[in-house]
């Protein structure tokens, strides 16, 4: 009965929310970003290919850093190709797959709850609040979906394999714990469990070594599919130290710098944590009627049972472990107000890439609360007053509770009519349960209707509020096309605080002129007779500008290039370059995808063939299938020698074992979320026959 | 035996989440740094702000530019910059004015009074509500608050106007210079003198005998 009730909360999120399917409502803020990213690897993906590079992005980007945020891995991106294959539009397909991997998270947590409070009810509760608090709109205005759900998952594989070492279990946090690696998290969880549960702790290291000694092979396997699935994490960090990519808005470093581009930026850790996010949601809270994205919200039961529990409820274990875990988390998350984050800051090295202190309100906060308020219910409920006089106190304290709140609700700016049934179907549901007079069929429709019913309203001005026009967010539908000649003009400057960028692209914008830049870059590739050698650490701007405005028949390359081979064709050179138009005779294009484009050249003389797309050092150039070499060009593109004649240039992103590698991560995490669901089912069937 | 009930009976009554939540608050109340909370509401203040000021000063040009959703999100912020604030009088007076617009006299009476309380030295705290109170036709009213606009100095309109991280933005929105808000201030002076010395005479006048003032009707409140 009370799965019916959980699959009824599930609809009526759903329906709630149903503006985002239908295409009426907009994402907003990072969930636009993201349906950007999935659409560029899903367009890619679908088609067999790995992307790699996006051409389109400020003049082409490895798109490394993108993959990593969705996690290119997960099974449930096929999902998305599923629902376009049977003829859903892109769009729906994501928020489709938004809201399937919304309720699987939610599944996870209820599951969590009953193992952890070890009562259905509660879980219920625990489970419709939290789907009905603000946790759910981060799906269409934040990524932090991507993080939680498996997450939530990890935990509850966790807590199941420590309550009964089972394989489907341990493949669980396996899986989990690969999607996702958010080590502080985990470990504050750890030293609290610690500190609350020592001789459970024993037991189950005792546990877990056992299991591990029966299962050697498996528990290998496990653990070495779990280190392959940081190899592109620990790679892109690499990459991140290399110089060769700037992110100003995330490192607040705006100039070249060999400095992790990963590490956050103090200013932005500072300027908006955990009190300024619960700050601005107090604005809302007493006129629900201006509810919007990123306001933090837990229905009014919530607030009830933290009432009654407050007064009714002592402490024990399970509420001490939530309280004391949640609030150093809440107290980490104050890095202005407290010393606490300094000192983690200080003294844990990974503090210094967490980037939005905030989040650990929604991810992890939240959760904690709403688990805490259902243990308090838990507790409360398990209370039995024995005598009348019992009973009437009882009664009369749960009418001065409620009346209180009354009260305070009747002080909001604009309460909303919903608040008020909220109190008096809790009232009425307390003293119906005490009474004894609950069914248990009435009893969960009544706890669905108190914990939903303000919701329902609230969300109904929550959709009001959010931008209701949905466009194609980035309008990058065109990055599969190729076109020689771009139109003429100042390029796009960066904005003053810009995310992503190529180093040496962002140092082009900010000191060149734009309007000469962007008729260089108008050419997507250009022949030049000769090269001149710069010293990267001097660049003389004006030449370069004077080079670029007039046309000159000189690339420039870096200064390893080796000198001997800085003269071109002989005998007397033109003195301007040669732009390549579409109907250009010497130079066409053969095929262009994600990770590559291939040209056919048909030369006079030898020539330096610069093709105006970002260099990075995992590009490789071919010509006639033999590898050359490939130059960083006119400071920030590619450029190679083409002999005279008939030939193929070829120019591809990023090496063979990058390659194997993603497509084995591919094959690994499938194969492993495969064998969970079949291991899973095997154990419920095992577990049914065997009752 | 009877200790230990009294001493299980005591621990059950102080064994509450209560106590727990007011030692967990005692503790942060400690270790928490006041000015460090005091900078996280201004930060979460702005984020509320509206997008542009814009509005504010088109409406004090052209009244007929009336849109209430727009008023009242002003309205909205400029309440929460006080319940956060403890009450600011270039808040009170932003409320005066948007009040105005909403045809709501009363309140913004109230809150130019406020702003008048806070801040006696700004001209425009005084003359909003004399214009106000001139339009309702309470003269004697009217008149007191045009006297004591003319008690200000105006250069303390420039200072208050500079110093308000209310008003900057308006400022920024016009780009106006510090000589185009004296300006404005000693023009209506002007105005100021003569509304005084006619609410004045108005006051004088039988009920039956005052005629509306087209000139005067046309004036609208100011923001500087």
């Amino acid at each position: 009965m009370i799965t019916s009730f959980i699959l009824l909360a599930f609809a009526l999120w759903m329906y709630v929310f149903k503006g985002y399917v239908m295409g009426e409502l907009s994402l907003i803020s990072d969930g636009a970003a993201y349906y950007d990213h999935f659409k560029f690897f899903v367009d890619y993906f679908s088609r067999g290919i790995y992307p790699l590079w996006d051409a389109t992005y400020y003049h082409g980007l490895p798109i490394e850093f993108f993959l990593r945020r969705i996690g290119s891995f997960n099974p449930f991106i096929l999902l998305i190709m599923l629902f376009n294959k049977i003829g859903l539009a892109h769009f729906q397909s994501y928020i489709l797959f938004l809201n399937i991997y919304y309720l699987t998270g939610m599944a996870g947590f209820c599951l969590l709850a009953n193992r952890l409070l070890g009562h259905k009810m509660t879980a219920f509760v625990a489970v419709v609040l939290l789907s009905f608090s603000s946790f759910s709109t981060t799906v269409f205005d934040s990524y932090l979906i991507f993080t939680y759900v498996p997450m939530i998952w990890f935990f509850y594989f966790l807590i199941a394999f420590s309550q009964q070492p089972q394989r489907h279990f341990f493949l669980g946090m396996t899986f989990t714990a690969m999607l996702l690696f958010t080590t502080y998290i985990l470990s504050t969880f750890f030293v609290f469990y610690l500190a609350f549960y020592p001789r459970a702790f024993k037991r189950i290291s005792f546990q877990y070594w056992a299991f591990f000694k029966n299962n050697k092979i498996f528990v290998i396997l496990c653990l070495l599919a779990l280190a392959v699935s940081l190899i592109p994490g620990v790679l892109f960090f690499k990459e991140a130290g290399s110089g060769e990519i700037m992110m100003p808005s995330r490192s607040g470093v705006y100039t070249m710098s060999t400095e992790n581009v990963m590490k956050v930026d103090r200013i932005h850790i500072l300027r908006w944590a955990i009190l300024e996010e619960l700050i601005f949601s107090s604005y809302f809270l007493d006129n629900l009627r201006k509810l919007e994205p990123a306001v933090f919200y837990i229905p009014f039961f919530g607030i009830i049972i933290f009432c009654v529990g407050a007064w009714a409820v002592g402490l024990n274990k399970k509420l001490g472990l939530f309280l004391s875990w949640g609030t150093l988390l809440f107290l980490i998350g104050l890095p202005t107000t407290t010393p606490i984050f300094k000192f983690f800051d200080q003294y844990v090295f990974f503090f210094k890439y967490i980037r939005n202190l905030h989040f650990i309100l929604w991810m992890i906060i939240l959760p904690i609360l709403v688990l805490f308020l259902a243990e308090q219910l838990r507790v409360f409920l398990s209370y039995s007053p024995r005598s009348r006089k019992e009973k009437a106190g009882l009664f009369i304290f749960l009418v001065l509770i409620h009346a209180g709140l009354a009260f305070f609700v009747s002080s909001f700016t604009t309460p909303i009519p919903s608040t008020y049934v909220t109190i008096v179907l809790s009232l009425l549901f307390f003293t119906l349960y005490f009474a004894g007079w609950l069914r248990p069929a009435f009893m969960l429709a009544l706890l669905f209707l108190v914990i939903t019913i303000e919701p329902f309203q609230a969300y109904g001005y929550f959709v009001q509020n959010v931008p209701h026009k949905r466009g194609d967010y980035l309008n990058r539908t065109k990055y599969n096309k190729f076109v020689f000649g771009l139109p003429r003009g100042p390029v796009d400057p960066l904005p003053p605080v810009f995310y992503f960028s190529m180093s040496w692209y962002a140092f082009l914008l900010q000191n060149f002129d734009l309007a000469v830049l962007g008729d260089y870059l108008s050419n997507k590739v250009i022949l030049y007779d000769k090269v001149e050698r710069l010293d990267p650490k001097n660049v003389d701007i004006d030449k370069i500008e004077k080079n670029f405005k007039e046309q000159q028949n000189i690339a420039f390359v870096p200064d390893s290039y080796p000198a001997d081979q800085l003269a071109g064709s002989e005998g007397a050179l033109p003195e301007k370059s040669q732009l390549i138009g579409n109907d250009s005779k010497e130079v066409g294009l053969i095929s262009f995808g994600v990770n590559h484009v291939k040209f056919k050249a048909d030369l006079p003389s030898r020539k330096f063939f610069v093709y105006n797309d970002n260099f990075h050092s995992n590009w490789e150039a071919f010509v006639d299938g033999k590898k050359v070499d490939l130059w960083r060009t006119n400071l920030s593109f590619k450029g190679l020698w083409v002999p005279a004649g008939e030939h193929v240039v070829y120019f591809r992103y990023g090496k063979d074992w990058q390659y194997a590698l993603n497509f084995s991560l591919l094959a690994i995490f499938y194969f492993i979320f495969a064998r969970l669901i079949w291991l899973s089912f095997k154990s419920r069937r095992h577990a049914n026959e065997k009752n | 035996m009877r200790m230990k009930k009294i001493k299980n009976q005591i621990f059950g009554l102080f064994n509450r989440l209560i106590v727990i939540y007011f030692l967990i608050g005692v503790g942060f109340y400690f270790i928490s740094d006041k000015n460090a909370i005091m900078t996280s509401k201004i930060a979460a203040l702005d984020r509320l702000r509206p997008e542009s000021f814009k509005y504010l000063v088109d409406i004090s040009k052209d009244p007929s530019l009336f849109d209430e959703k727009k008023l009242r999100e002003y309205v909205y912020y400029y309440q929460k910059v006080n319940d956060y604030s403890g009450g600011r009088a270039d808040a009170y007076g932003m409320l005066g004015l948007c009040y105005y617009h909403l045809k709501d006299y009363k309140k913004a009476i109230d809150a130019y009074t406020k702003a008048a309380q806070d801040t006696p030295q700004f001209f425009w705290f005084h003359y909003n509500p004399g214009l106000i109170y001139f339009k309702q036709g309470q003269f004697k009213e009217a008149g007191e608050n045009f006297k004591k606009a003319l008690a200000t100095n105006p250069v303390h309109a420039v200072v208050f106007i500079s110093r308000s991280k209310l008003y900057v933005p308006l400022i920024q929105d016009k780009t106006i210079q510090e000589t185009i808000v004296l300006e404005n201030v000693q023009r209506a002076f002007k105005d100021c003198e003569r509304l005084m010395v006619l609410s004045y005479q108005m006051d004088a006048l039988k009920k039956e005998d005052r005629k509306p003032v087209p000139v005067v009707e046309k004036l609208t409140p100011q923001i500087f």
